[in-house]
Formats: structure tokens, C-alpha cells, sequence
């Protein structure tokens, strides 16, 4: 049982600085959610970095190593990332560390060859030597099963393959189906006890033909060994150029389906262009506001004092109006005569109103300028606009951010059109015509010479069965030799067949359980039937195959074969998955979110939130629901993951 | 590969071995998947365990 307990990355693509993601002890689902962009992809890939040495982009490629480098950093001229995994195989803690740094002497690096690679294991208290470090992670982790553990929506997707019998990349998985359940243990006890029993053989003959008793036996018996082996030599040849066809016909059929989405594409493409362009002219607007509320954020600073100068000038008023009204008494009693009142005033008023005035009277013209000045100051507008500047930089930052997520995709998506052009699709649906005949033919030739092997084995058989009937004691040993060989091979073979159906017969039983537990359909299905291939067909609960299914079943099939593998595969593990929802409903997404924690012991959700919310996540996981993070947005280029429970 | 699981192999090959070769010995038959189990990506090795685990099965008069 393979189980991570932790992982740090560091200048890894988004994590700028290390970050640290602990894997709870005790079996259940640990989630991380992040937005677009923020990291999830990354953090799956920073796993299969560290077992594997290698990441893996869109369309299962592998990644540029200098591509994994996080950008913020490259900016600076810090290049280069570290990946620090922590895991338990069977008990044994291992720790393992690797780093890619630019070469001595390379400043800007510009492609994987300009970085060195270096890795360190640990394995209990002991260093891995480096020899055996590839070896080593190889047992604990064999990269051709890496599929069922490690995977996201666009894997998921390649499982319909296991349901067509021409399908190269169905030919692919299968094998690796039968890596993970152990098959090659047989199969690989059979071809070398073959191997060893032709040794055996030879053996025999060289030993009869030194007998004058079973010469003529011997060298009958050596020369069907020769023929044989000249047969071997070519179906091997045979066999070898059946890898490499395949192997283009699997490139090509993937090249082929990817441009089957072709229009698909270039409609997001298209779409998320429009978005950027509509993203980028309101973010002109919002600038633009931005700056004319900018423009009178300064009167802001000038709060205080302008009220400071308003309450003196306010005062000066004051002070002016009770000077201008001394003034008009004084000119009253001097005339004997108010002008404002417009009537004569008798001795006693004009005794009271002189008693009333004081040393320093105003004027109308001290009035008007302090008025003048109150008016100035009163025209001075404060508005306070740190609440629109906040909420305008917040929205830039928003569109910015919206920008650069579509040029993230519209980049993957030109990259993706870049390969599909008429001339090269046209030139590779030729190509693969071309190699499917040549297929047809190498396989026709490996048949014919399995036949001619089979019969010259049986040539030989006979032969060493006269042998044996001649009764010459010193051949005695090398007969039970080559027996023993020969039957144990024998056995093995009909293991290798045996174990096989077996194993199907387990894998569809619980595909079955774990499709009825995830579809939303269950009183129309009975379950799953497989197939040679290990490809899962619905069965309906009248009996009949249900050969047309929607995109939604076909993840829901995947998903159920992905949990039966690993409930009868030898090699257990955790199940890391990356936003594998996008196909599926919301109340499949919640069967399968349910059905989680009984596909593996140990299983990491990265999920998107738009997919499924926190909240439907805790309830439905209850306390399976063991640890939570959030990938958190620092910026673009920088992303922080936080424990949030 | 755990010990549970190395038995689910011997077991089918232990079926096998009581109707294909019941005078073949169980243990050899064992050993050879330990060979293998042992040298997953390793032909040499597994033969030569193999041959090994032969070699000692006829020598020991079994």
C-alpha cells in the first residue's frame, strides 16, 4: 500500500514561495479547492513530478521542464523549482526530493537542456544510492499504472478506448490494467520458463547427439530447435515492428481525436477572444474612472485645513457684521438720524446709542471681503472617494485577472489548433490508413509464425518423448530437466489465462457496485459487463447492453473502473483526481463525491468550486471529509495554499 | 506486491498446478513467482533465480 503523507513544492509553477500540503493519517478524502488557474493541475503534477521526474500537459504530453518554473520568479532570474514527496510503501516511510536548476554557467535558461536534474531518496534512515533510485521508485510506483492514481477529466475520458478492439490506446490501457493487477508476474514466469526450457532443450540435443544410440534423434531434435529459433527470431522482428506501428497508429489516433474537437476548440477560442476584448475595453472604462475619481482624492488632504480656515473666516464675518453695526449707530447719532429705520432720533436714543458704541467700529467694505472669503472657501467641495477607489481598483483587478486566465487558455487552445491544420490532418488520416493495413499484415505474419512455432514445439516434443523412450541413462538428467521446465511453463500459461478471468470476473463485480452507487439511474441498471479488453458495458436490468451512452455515463464508467482497479489491484494507492466533474450532473457529482472514500483509502480531490461547493462537499463526506485547502490567489503568477480545516 | 495478494497468484497457480502437472512440486512452483515477484523488471535475474530454484527442486529428489 503506497500513501502520501506530504508533499512541498517550491517555485513550482504558481508556488512561488514552498508551500506545504500534509496528507491526513487516516483513510478518507482530503479536497483542495482552487479557482482557474490557481494551481491545481499543478499540485497533481508536482506528484507525478517527484515519482516520475516528468510532468504532464494538455493532451497527455509531457511537459517542458523549463515550463514548470514559476513565472514570477523567472522574471527575477530566479529559475528553477524543488519538490519534496513523503510517502509510505508497505510500511516503510520513504522521502524524496528532487530540484531542477539551471546549469553552472546558465544564466537565462531557455529550454529543459539548459537544467540540471538531481534527486535524493531516502528509504527508512538510509539513502538510496543513485543507481538504484529510478529501480526503486519503479517497485514502489511503476509509471505504466500512474493512469489510476494520478488523473484528471481529459484521462477519464480515453477509457471509451477500452470498448473498441482497434484502438491502440485501448490496446495501451489494457496493458496497464493487467500491470496493476499483477498479471506480468505469470505472464513473465511463463516466457521465462519457456526461454529456460528451450536452453533445456538444446541441452538434450547436444547431449543425444554425442550418443551414437540417439544421434540421428539429436540431430533431428537440433535442427527443429534451429528452425524454431529462426521462427522466434522472426516473429520477434515482427513483434517489434508491431510496437513501433502501434505506437504511431496511437500517436496518430490521438492526433485524430484531438482535431475531431477541432471546431469545438476554435469556438472557445473564439469565444474566450471576445471575452478578453470586452474584458479589456471595460477595464478602459474602469480606469478611467478610476482616475477622475482620482482626480479629486487630493481635496481629501485638505480636509482639515480648509475647515480650519472656514471656521476663522466664518468667525471674521461675525466680527465684521457687529463692527458694520456699531458703525451705523455711530453715523445715526452723529446726524440724528437712523437711515435704516428712516425716522429722526430724539436726544435720550442717541445718549443710549452712543453709550453702546465701542472703540473700533467696521465698514461695509471689511464686511463684503470676509463674506467674499466664507463664500471662497464654502465653494470648496470634499467628497470622500476611498470607498470608489477602492471598489474600482478591486474590479481592475478582476478584469486583469480575467485577461489573463482567457490568454491562459486562448495560448493552450492555439496551441492545441496549432497541429490541426487541413494539410497535416488530411497527410495523417493517409498515414494512418497506411499503418493500419501495415498492422493488418505484421499481425497476419505473427500469427503464421506462432503456428510454425507451435508445430516445430511439437516436432520437438515428439522428439524428446523418443528420447526419453530410448532409455539412455546419461540423457536421463537433462530429460527431467527440460520436463520440469516445460510443464511448469505449461502451467503458467493456463495461470496467466485463469488468473485473468478471475480477475475480470472481481473487477466487474465491483465497477458494478461502484457504477450503481454513483449513477443516478439505478433502477434502470443492473450493472457493468466487461470485456477482454477490460472495457465496461452498461447492462440494463432487461439484460441488453446499452451501446449508446452519454458523455456523463462514460465518466461515470471510467470512474467505477478506476475504483475496481484499485480494490483488486496488488499495488493500492492513493487516487489523486483533478476537477474530474466536468462532465457530470449535479447529482452525479454528488454520488460520486459520496462514493469517494470506498474507490481508495486514501483519495485527493481537487476541485473547483463552481463544480461542487464546500458546503454539498462537507455534507456529503461527513467525517470521511478529512482535511481541506485553498489554493489562494497572491497574484497571476502567485498562488498560497492555506489549510482551511 | 503484499502477502495477500502474492497468495491470490499462488493460489490460481496452485489450482492449475493439481489438474495440469500434479506430480510438479507447489514449492518450485512458489519460488518461481518469488523470482519474479522479486525481479520485476529484471530478465536475468529472474531466470537465473529461476534456474536456481529448479537446479535445487531436482537435486533435491523431488
Amino acid at each position: 500500500m503506497l500513501k502520501l503523507r506530504s508533499i512541498e513544492v517550491a517555485g513550482f509553477g504558481p508556488f512561488a514561495e514552498p508551500q506545504l500540503l500534509e496528507f491526513p493519517d487516516r483513510p478518507g478524502v482530503t479536497v483542495v479547492y482552487g479557482e482557474n488557474m490557481r494551481g491545481k493541475t499543478t499540485l497533481l503534477n508536482a506528484i507525478r513530478f517527484a515519482f516520475f521526474g516528468k510532468a504532464v500537459g494538455r493532451g497527455s504530453r509531457t511537459a517542458k521542464i523549463h515550463a514548470l518554473s514559476n513565472r514570477e520568479l523567472a522574471a527575477q532570474g530566479q529559475f528553477g523549482f524543488s519538490v519534496a514527496l513523503d510517502f509510505e510503501h508497505d510500511g516503510v516511510r520513504y522521502e524524496l526530493h528532487r530540484e531542477c536548476r539551471p546549469r553552472l554557467g546558465v544564466e537565462k535558461p531557455e529550454g529543459d537542456a539548459d537544467y540540471d536534474h538531481d534527486m535524493l531518496l531516502r528509504r527508512g534512515d538510509a539513502i538510496v544510492s543513485q543507481e538504484v533510485c529510478d529501480k526503486t521508485l519503479q517497485q514502489v510506483f511503476p509509471g505504466e499504472v500512474s493512469r489510476f492514481f494520478l488523473f484528471d477529466g481529459e484521462l477519464l475520458q480515453e477509457y471509451e478506448e477500452l470498448l473498441s478492439n482497434e484502438s491502440e490506446t485501448g490496446r495501451r490501457i489494457s496493458a496497464a490494467i493487467e500491470r496493476i493487477l499483477g498479471v506480468p508476474i505469470l505472464k513473465r514466469a511463463k516466457m521465462h520458463l519457456t526461454l529456460l526450457s528451450e536452453d533445456a532443450d538444446r541441452e538434450a540435443a547436444a547431449a543425444a547427439s554425442k550418443n551414437k544410440k540417439t544421434e540421428m534423434l539429436g540431430n533431428a531434435l537440433r535442427s527443429a530447435i534451429d528452425q524454431k529459433k529462426a521462427h522466434q527470431d522472426e516473429l520477434a522482428r515482427l513483434e517489434a515492428e508491431d510496437v513501433k506501428l502501434s505506437g504511431e497508429k496511437a500517436d496518430l489516433e490521438r492526433y485524430l481525436n484531438s482535431v475531431k474537437r477541432y471546431a469545438a476548440i476554435l469556438a472557445q477560442r473564439n469565444e474566450a477572444l471576445a471575452q478578453r476584448e470586452a474584458s479589456a475595453t471595460l477595464e478602459l472604462e474602469v480606469r478611467a474612472d478610476l482616475q477622475r475619481a482620482m482626480s479629486d482624492a487630493w481635496r481629501s488632504l485638505l480636509v482639515g485645513r480648509v475647515q480650519q480656515a472656514r471656521d476663522l473666516a466664518q468667525q471674521d464675518v461675525e466680527n465684521q457684521v457687529a463692527g458694520l453695526k456699531l458703525d451705523l449707530r455711530l453715523q445715526a447719532t452723529k446726524a440724528g438720524y437712523c437711515e435704516i429705520c428712516d425716522r429722526a432720533l430724539d436726544e435720550e436714543t442717541c445718549v443710549r446709542l452712543r453709550a453702546s458704541i465701542g472703540t473700533d467700529p467696521g465698514s461695509t467694505d471689511s464686511v463684503t471681503q470676509a463674506l467674499s472669503r466664507l463664500n471662497d472657501l464654502n465653494r470648496f467641495q470634499i467628497r470622500d472617494v476611498t470607498d470608489v477607489v477602492k471598489q474600482l481598483t478591486k474590479r481592475l483587478q478582476e478584469l486583469r485577472l480575467e485577461q489573463a486566465t482567457l490568454s491562459d487558455r486562448i495560448g493552450d487552445w492555439t496551441s492545441e489548433l496549432s497541429d490541426a491544420d487541413p494539410e497535416t490532418m488530411r497527410r495523417s488520416q493517409a498515414s494512418y490508413a497506411e499503418i493500419t493495413e501495415k498492422l493488418v499484415h505484421v499481425r497476419i505474419g505473427i500469427g503464421a509464425e506462432k503456428k510454425k512455432i507451435d508445430e516445430t514445439d511439437e516436432s520437438i516434443q515428439r522428439l524428446n518423448e523418443k528420447l526419453a523412450a530410448a532409455g539412455v541413462r546419461d540423457l536421463a538428467a537433462t530429460q527431467r530437466h527440460r520436463s520440469v521446465l516445460r510443464s511448469a511453463a505449461d502451467v503458467f500459461s493456463a495461470a496467466v489465462d485463469r488468473y485473468k478471468a478471475d480477475l475480470r470476473q472481481r473487477v466487474e463485480a465491483s465497477a458494478s457496485k461502484l457504477f450503481l452507487a454513483m449513477t443516478t439511474e439505478k433502477k434502470d441498471y443492473a450493472g457493468l459487463t466487461i470485456s477482454e479488453n477490460y472495457g465496461l458495458t452498461i447492462r440494463h436490468r432487461d439484460g441488453a447492453a446499452e451501446d449508446l451512452r452519454s458523455a456523463g455515463a462514460e465518466h461515470v464508467v471510467a470512474l467505477a473502473l478506476m475504483g475496481a482497479l484499485q480494490q483488486n489491484a496488488p499495488l493500492r494507492g492513493p487516487i489523486v483526481m483533478d476537477s474530474p466533474f466536468g462532465r457530470l450532473d449535479e447529482e452525479h457529482t454528488s454520488n460520486v463525491v459520496r462514493a469517494l472514500p470506498s474507490m481508495a483509502d486514501q483519495v485527493v480531490l481537487l476541485v473547483f468550486e463552481a463544480e461542487i461547493g464546500r458546503d454539498r462537499i462537507r455534507e456529503l463526506l461527513g467525517p470521511k471529509l478529512r482535511r481541506e485547502y485553498v489554493l489562494d490567489y497572491v497574484s497571476a503568477r502567485r498562488t498560497k495554499l492555506t489549510p482551511i480545516r | 506486491m503484499s502477502t495477500t495478494e502474492l497468495q491470490s497468484l499462488l493460489s490460481t497457480v496452485e489450482t492449475i498446478r493439481q489438474t495440469l502437472a500434479p506430480t510438479l512440486s507447489a514449492e518450485l512452483l512458489q519460488a518461481i513467482v518469488e523470482a519474479e515477484e522479486g525481479n520485476p523488471e529484471d530478465d536475468v535475474a529472474a531466470m537465473r533465480a529461476i534456474d536456481r530454484a529448479v537446479k535445487t527442486y531436482l537435486t533435491g529428489g523431488e
